[in-house]
């Protein structure tokens, strides 16, 4: 599954299967990647849960009951984007 | 899923021994929870001390299990770490659970009543 090509460096790009099991495991890597290592323990917490959320919902509808490929591109900005 | 418990004459205790109540482990939780708290236990204390991460999936769970034990009976909460502790209050499930801040505090307080 191709990624966008215009990466910033400290960019973690994953892709794994819909599936929660999968989905933690994304997470665990996610969380412990580059772009996470300069936010407070808090913060990261917080974008743990927000991913957790999304991917889980992923997970549980995007493919209707079957299962299919994920990417998830993780990176910082600095400045919300539009 | 690892649970733990302790049970005195009034309360039985469930220490979850796991790091995160999660989307791929909420099932297994609550199947786990409805088995243990088959007693007659008046009240069930659920210590979150190790627990780490909690997703909705996993405090979805943890209102089933309180909703399987029925109105006569009471489930009380211990030992949030931060980020579980988040979740209870972004929901306002922390009005619904009374929560103790360790599980000593859980039981000196249900064995007093």
């Amino acid at each position: 599954m191709p990624l966008p090509p215009d990466q910033p460096p400290d960019a973690e790009s994953l892709v794994f299967t819909a599936d929660p099991a999968a989905v933690r495991a994304a997470l665990a890597r996610l969380i412990a990647a580059p772009p996470m290592q300069d936010l407070t323990a808090g913060d990261r917490g917080k974008v743990e849960l927000v991913l957790a959320e999304v991917l889980n919902n992923v997970a549980e509808h995007a493919y209707a009951g079957g299962s299919g490929p994920v990417a998830c591109l993780l990176y910082t900005s600095p400045s919300p984007r539009d | 899923m690892q649970l733990t418990t302790q049970t005195r004459p009034k309360v039985l205790s469930v220490l979850v021994m796991e790091d995160r109540i999660d989307a791929a482990s909420a099932i297994q939780f609550k199947e786990r929870m409805r088995d243990l708290t088959g007693t007659a236990h008046p009240r069930v204390v659920l210590d979150l001390a190790r627990v780490k991460f909690l997703d909705s999936s996993g405090l979805g769970a943890i209102v089933a299990v309180r909703k399987l034990l029925g109105p006569d009976r009471v489930m009380e909460l211990s030992s949030l770490t931060p980020t579980v502790e988040k979740v209870f209050r972004l929901t306002r499930m922390d009005t619904i659970f009374t929560i103790h801040p360790s599980h000593e505090a859980a039981i000196a307080n249900a064995s007093a009543t």
